[in-house]
């Protein structure tokens, strides 16, 4: 996988097919491979970006403490590097917070924006649960621990019950033991700090903003808030799903995108 | 309080009102005080009983591993101490496991059961949360550290979010540290072990099956479960709330009690 040198990191990247740029960027927990199905799928019509955020994959570590907004210049530093003027810009969980940033600082680079399952300000509920992540991390010093006492909060009960072989799965991916825990501890942190609250109208790009009715993490909250602060949105909630709505409500949730891009590509 | 020795376990209980007797059993985290809503308000019609189980509140720890339907049987010596025939039972979470044995055991004493967030078989996700937290217990051996890790997932996202003062008071109840730790561990290997899905087709004692939609511990999963196998049962959902329904949607729940408990009386 090539690499493109981003200010302060070292960003690993992939690029599947051609044409209109999409820029895909993951959540806290994952690496590129989060958008394997994405990248398959829309490779097909477009150029389609997925990196490793920095702290995650074989991007370089967060060894201190970086801002969502540090995260949005490193990717809009990644376009520049890859000479991609305008692009629809994808983020999952802490991908959409980097999102919002890069539509703030950027607008003209931005041909939409798309959110799933993300906020302007982790509530509550979504920050006891980080600092819960964090917790068990540092007390056990081991992924697969972590995977354990997660996995569960990113998926609905019934997904969880109905799908243990995708559950053995996630536990697996999440509980690799190579990942950098103080990465994880300070993109977990950088999570906590976000707030755009006071700023989503300044937002001026299309955005699609996707959300799971049963998210504790990014819950129907930091939705609503987002859907009334963005002046030119559409919200569209997965019902059945928790966090990984993308996985949960797979076909849906594709279809949707591909219908988003259909209608905002130039 | 009143005490009464069930033989291994010494019970600790208030009893108020007149009428035909109605028992109610706590759950796992905590103790008779659960009830009081419950006790104050049905206490104008009928004889209201409510006790601390073993292991929790004033009554015997549990020292050595107990089942649920160990607890069943120091139920029904309750029962007979306090010169009750019979019953209707209501039981939230492991208190309605508990019940499932009295009704097995002693059908003719179990008027009805009402079952709250409970199980006759925890599901997968129900399963592995319950080890967690017991886990979660052994690794910190302290209340205060374990209860962030249990509380969200009593209640809603919604409920979490709108009521901070609500969550900072149950988070210092479960952290009260002289909860016995062994008792507690011993409890939740019942609730892991607690298995009587199978018999439920013996159960011909009318029972009001209530779920929260959102429950992790006790999901839609598990209640759906009983549904199929009780044959005398009803269902009732409740659609905005978790595991706690009881206090998230306190006059719902309890105008569904009333109803239940009229519709059995003698």
């Amino acid at each position: 996988m090539p690499f493109a040198h981003c200010g302060r990191f070292d960003v690993n990247y992939v690029e599947e097919g051609s044409g209109f740029p999409i820029v895909l960027i993951h959540g806290l927990a994952g690496d590129h491979t989060a958008w394997v199905p994405q990248l398959a799928a829309f490779g097909k019509d477009y150029r389609v970006i997925a990196m490793d955020n920095p702290g995650s994959g074989e991007s370089s570590p967060v060894d201190t403490p970086c801002t969502t907004e540090e995260l949005a210049d490193t990717m809009l530093a990644l376009m520049d590097n890859l000479e991609v003027d305008k692009a629809h810009v994808v983020g999952r969980s802490l991908g959409g917070l980097i999102g919002q940033h890069m539509a703030l600082k950027a607008p003209d680079r931005l041909q939409s924006l798309i959110v799933a399952a993300s906020t302007p300000k982790v509530d509550r509920i979504g920050r006891r649960i980080l600092e819960n992540m964090r917790e068990v991390l540092e007390w056990r010093d081991n992924w697969a621990d972590w995977a354990r006492h997660s996995a569960h909060v990113f998926v609905s009960p019934a997904f969880y019950n109905d799908n243990p072989e995708a559950i053995a799965k996630i536990e697996l991916l999440v509980g690799n033991e190579e990942r950098s825990k103080i990465s994880y501890v300070n993109l977990n942190h950088t999570a906590l700090t976000h707030d755009t609250s006071d700023r989503l109208g300044e937002i001026s790009c299309p955005t699609l903003i996707m959300a799971g009715r049963q998210d504790p993490i990014c819950s129907m909250q930091g939705t609503e808030e987002l859907s009334a602060g963005i002046p030119n949105s559409e919200t569209v909630v997965f019902e059945q799903s928790s966090h990984f709505f993308l996985m949960e409500e797979f076909e849906k949730s594709m279809q949707t995108l591909a219908d988003w891009f259909a209608n905002h590509t130039p | 309080m009143p005490v009464v020795n069930t033989g291994r376990f010494d019970i600790n209980y208030i009893q108020e009102g007149d009428g035909e007797p109605v028992l109610l059993i706590h759950g796992l985290a905590g103790d008779h005080t659960a009830w009081l809503p419950q006790v104050a308000a049905l206490k104008d019609r009928y004889r209201v009983i409510a006790f601390d189980n073993p292991g929790s509140g004033n009554s015997t720890t549990v020292a050595k591993p107990a089942s649920t339907a160990d607890l069943a049987e120091a139920t029904l010596s309750l029962m007979d101490e306090l010169g009750i025939d019979s019953a209707q039972v209501i039981g939230r979470s492991m208190g309605g496991a508990i019940a499932q044995h009295m009704a097995l055991k002693a059908p003719e004493r179990v008027r009805s059961m009402a079952l709250a967030a409970s199980f006759a078989r925890l599901d997968p996700l129900g399963s592995q949360v319950i080890s967690n937290l017991q886990q979660l217990l052994k690794w910190r051996a302290s209340w205060a550290e374990w209860a962030p890790h249990a509380v969200f997932l009593f209640v809603s996202s919604g409920f979490f979010n709108a009521n901070p003062e609500l969550i900072e008071k149950i988070t210092a109840l479960v952290s009260d540290e002289s909860r016995d730790m062994v008792s507690y561990d011993h409890l939740a290997t019942a609730c892991i072990e607690h298995d009587v899905l199978d018999r439920l087709g013996e159960i011909r004692t009318p029972t009001l099956v209530m779920g929260g939609r959102y429950d992790p511990i006790c999901s839609m999963t598990t209640q759906n479960w009983m549904m199929e196998r009780l044959p005398n049962a009803e269902l009732a959902v409740f659609e905005g709330s978790s595991h706690f329904f009881l206090m998230e949607e306190a006059a719902k729940a309890l105008n569904t009690i009333e109803h239940w408990l009229a519709k059995n009386n003698a």
